[in-house]
């Protein structure tokens, strides 16, 4: 998670749910990353 | 100091096994994936390796030659990676041949269009070593989405040379080796930005640096190992054997050190446990910081046409049926055109054949040498190339295009929530579609997975996907036998076929996934991150090339390789009797009764036995068997074919057992080989043999006895 770029402060998008479910991509720093939900609950985000 | 200096070149010659000379220069290529990094590695080298848009391309070493300026330099292509805290092997493997001081200059290549997050590495090898040159690659698309980047000012800050290119048409590759020379040479001196780390941390290091230097034998940088030994492993011992490559000398001293070192940390709240982020954080912050003042945008949303596109491509209703709708695009494109270049190459091949007969005869040679020769191998290597060529030739193009565009990692992206639930990895959706090239090749790229577990359910069930040597046969098969029999329409129809045997294959993949890992592979999928690369423009020339030369040649090659000396024996084998009957029909008939059971019968499994060394030959031996046992029609055409295997006793309900069998059987001689290799183990090797075996088999008896049951045939 840290290699993404995602620290404390990183803003992140959510942009798209895999038509299969559950995976979501996420833009972050300028980059596509697809998360499964399970990494992605241990994100703490807050709505901007 | 005691310790035994270790000699320049040897780590690289022994552990990596690269081809070094001593007058060489040893030059390594670092990037995060799907930078463009292995496009920059064939330009300066001249080597065809093969790219494409998806993170993970370089599973294993590759290494070049160039000279430049008379002087000779071997290229070292590492491993894509994010980061150097070898997480995964890959990342190790990087972080290993760096720091092995081995390496004269480090290129780190990075994406213009993504500068923030690759920085992070080029920050990290520059903790490593000061001799390194940052590649700014991909200036088109950059400069496509309106994104500039100051490099002059970058290369002031980084303290290193920087060099913008564009090395898909070869732009700043010039520049770049003489940055490269100019390091090596010791003509640039670098002076690589260091990063802070907060007065805690750095008082810890001031500590440490001094005594790290009377106690590690190498010209490693001594702020970097100290950091190490604050962040990691505390003794040395474990260090060493983390890091392979140098040593360092139990000291009292050290570990004095480190107590003290733990002490002042705990003073400006910091752990052993939250050091490790707080050192990326830093690292993160400052490539930010610098992305800040050398990155200007002119678009705010740079990035909008790729996210338009995502939202169809991978968009919840319409994401899948577009996925369908290519593939089935890709097919019917494949088979409409390969139809009448397969009729031209038949009827020029057997005209051949025609010739090499006459010629036998006029010689008076005798008879079994012309049945061995022009019979067996003559007429099997006609068929081969007349019915592959074709296909390969547009499918592989097609194919690339694809992966060109960056379309491959948005399959894994689409399907990724079944492979969860079969517990699988993410990214073994892409390890299948390498698949589709080649089987061996597919199970290779099972390198990106780094869970054993998962990469060994990747490797067993990679075979269910049909490769290019198995292409052919389901081409043919559905073309002449299940939509000739319906008329009008074939290609179209022809196509949906073949994309329902790789729809069934997908959900084969899954549901044996999913019972392997419920029962000799338990366990959970283990994290992981699938980067969705921008979309790039693909160059259609250098795929065509690619396409051909590497992939289309490459498979026709061994095909032909292996077809000649299998079309002979199976000739001998047709042709030999004993008694009443040939070695051929013998078997056949062995394995008649069984053959029967599955929809098959016994030449159909006597030809997917003798066509183990590769799938290609599978229809050619099968051919020849069946004209060996009477008819001797001449077949230089998919009707004559249909023909022969409908007096052969076919059925449709034959030839829709033959395609889910010839999707799911043993892999190819190669594959297994291949299989045994990656895992190092027979076991495994001989697991992927029985379960694929058992799959086709019941699969086959399933459909065949149903079909019987409820009187279709």
């Amino acid at each position: 998670m840290l290699d993404l770029g995602l620290i404390c402060g990183t803003r992140v998008e959510a942009l798209q749910k895999s038509p299969s479910g559950d995976t979501v991509a996420y833009e972050i720093r300028g980059a596509v990353i697809a998360l499964r939900s399970e990494e992605a609950s241990q994100i703490l985000v807050e709505l901007l | 100091m005691g310790l035994k200096q270790v000699s320049a070149g040897r780590i690289a010659r022994e552990t990596y096994k690269i081809d070094l000379h001593d007058e060489d220069l040893m030059i390594a290529l670092a990037g995060n994936p799907n930078t463009g990094k292995s496009t920059v590695f064939n330009s300066l080298t001249g080597l065809k390796q093969h790219t494409g848009n998806w993170p993970g391309k370089t599973v294993t070493n590759a290494q070049g030659k160039y000279v430049h300026r008379d002087q000779r330099f071997v290229l070292i292509d590492l491993p894509g990676t994010y980061s150097l805290f070898a997480n995964s092997v890959d990342e190790e493997v990087a972080r290993d041949f760096i720091c092995s001081g081995e390496p004269r200059v480090t290129v780190v290549v990075t994406d213009a269009t993504c500068l923030e997050r690759n920085l992070n590495l080029v920050l990290q090898v520059m903790e490593i070593t000061d001799h390194v040159v940052l590649c700014v690659n991909l200036l088109d698309e950059a400069k496509r989405k309106k994104i500039q980047v100051d490099l002059p000012a970058l290369s002031k800050i980084l303290g290193i040379p920087v060099i913008g290119t564009n090395a898909r048409d070869g732009a700043g590759l010039e520049a770049l080796k003489d940055a490269v020379y100019q390091v090596a040479m010791g003509q640039i001196q670098t002076a690589p930005l260091r990063i802070r780390y907060g007065s805690a941390v750095e008082e810890c290091l001031n500590l440490l640096e001094p005594i790290v230097k009377g106690i590690v034998d190498k010209n490693v940088n001594r702020r970097w190992v100290a950091l190490r030994l604050l962040d990691g492993d505390r003794d040395a011992e474990a260090l060493f054997t983390q890091l392979p490559f140098f040593r360092i000398r139990e000291s009292k001293e050290l570990s004095d050190a480190l107590a003290l070192a733990d002490q002042m940390l705990l003073e400006g709240h910091l752990d052993r446990g939250s050091l490790r982020d707080h050192i990326v954080t830093c690292i993160v912050a400052q490539a930010e910081e610098i992305t800040q003042r050398v990155l200007r945008c002119e678009k705010q949303n740079y990035n909008d046409l790729d996210r338009r596109i995502d939202s169809v491509l991978t968009s919840r209703i319409w994401g899948i049926p577009v996925m369908m709708a290519l593939l089935g695009l890709v097919f019917w494109i494949t088979i409409k055109g390969a139809n009448y270049p397969s009729q031209i190459l038949g009827t020029g091949l057997f005209w051949g054949q025609e010739r090499l007969t006459q010629l036998f005869l006029s010689a008076g040679w005798p008879d079994w040498l012309h049945g061995l020769f022009v019979l067996g191998m003559y007429r099997t290597l006609a068929w081969v190339i007349s019915v592959m060529l074709p296909p390969m030739a547009i499918f592989f193009p097609l194919f690339t295009l694809l992966e060109d565009l960056g379309y491959l990692p948005r399959i894994a992206f689409n399907l990724d929530n079944y492979f969860k639930k079969a517990c699988a990895h993410g990214k073994q959706a892409l390890t299948m579609c390498l698949g589709f090239g080649c089987n061996a090749a597919g199970v290779i790229s099972c390198r990106i997975i780094d869970s054993p577990r998962e990469r060994l359910i990747s490797i067993i069930t990679n075979n269910y996907v049909p490769c290019n040597g198995r292409f052919p046969t389901l081409i043919a098969l559905a073309t002449v036998f299940i939509a000739g029999e319906l008329g009008s329409h074939q290609s179209v129809i022809a196509s949906l076929i073949i994309l329902a045997a790789i729809v069934t294959g997908v959900m084969i993949t899954l549901i044996v996934s999913k019972l392997l890992s419920k029962t000799i592979l338990k366990g959970i999928p283990s994290s992981f991150a699938l980067e969705l690369p921008p979309y790039r423009k693909p160059q259609i020339g250098r795929i065509i090339v690619r396409s051909l030369y590497d992939r289309t040649l490459f498979v026709l090659a061994r095909a032909i390789i292996v077809a000649a000396p299998a079309g002979m024996i199976t000739w001998a084998f047709a042709n030999i009797y004993i008694g009443d009957l040939s070695i051929l029909q013998y078997g056949a008939n062995l394995l008649g009764p069984f053959g029967r059971l599955l929809g098959l019968d016994g030449f159909i499994l006597m030809a997917f036995i003798l066509g183990f060394p590769a799938n290609e030959i599978v229809i050619p031996i099968l051919v020849m068997s069946y004209m060996s046992a009477g008819q001797m029609t001449e077949l230089d055409s998919l009707q004559a074919l249909r023909e022969l295997f409908l007096a052969n006793g076919w059925t449709w309900l034959t030839a829709v057992c033959t395609m889910l069998f010839c999707l799911n059987h043993y892999p190819c001689g190669t594959t297994l080989l291949t299989i045994k290799k990656e895992t190092q183990s027979i076991k495994w090797t001989l697991i992927t043999f029985a379960i694929t075996t058992a799959t086709g088999i019941i699969l086959c008896f399933v459909v065949a006895q149903s079909a019987r049951l409820l009187g279709l045939v």
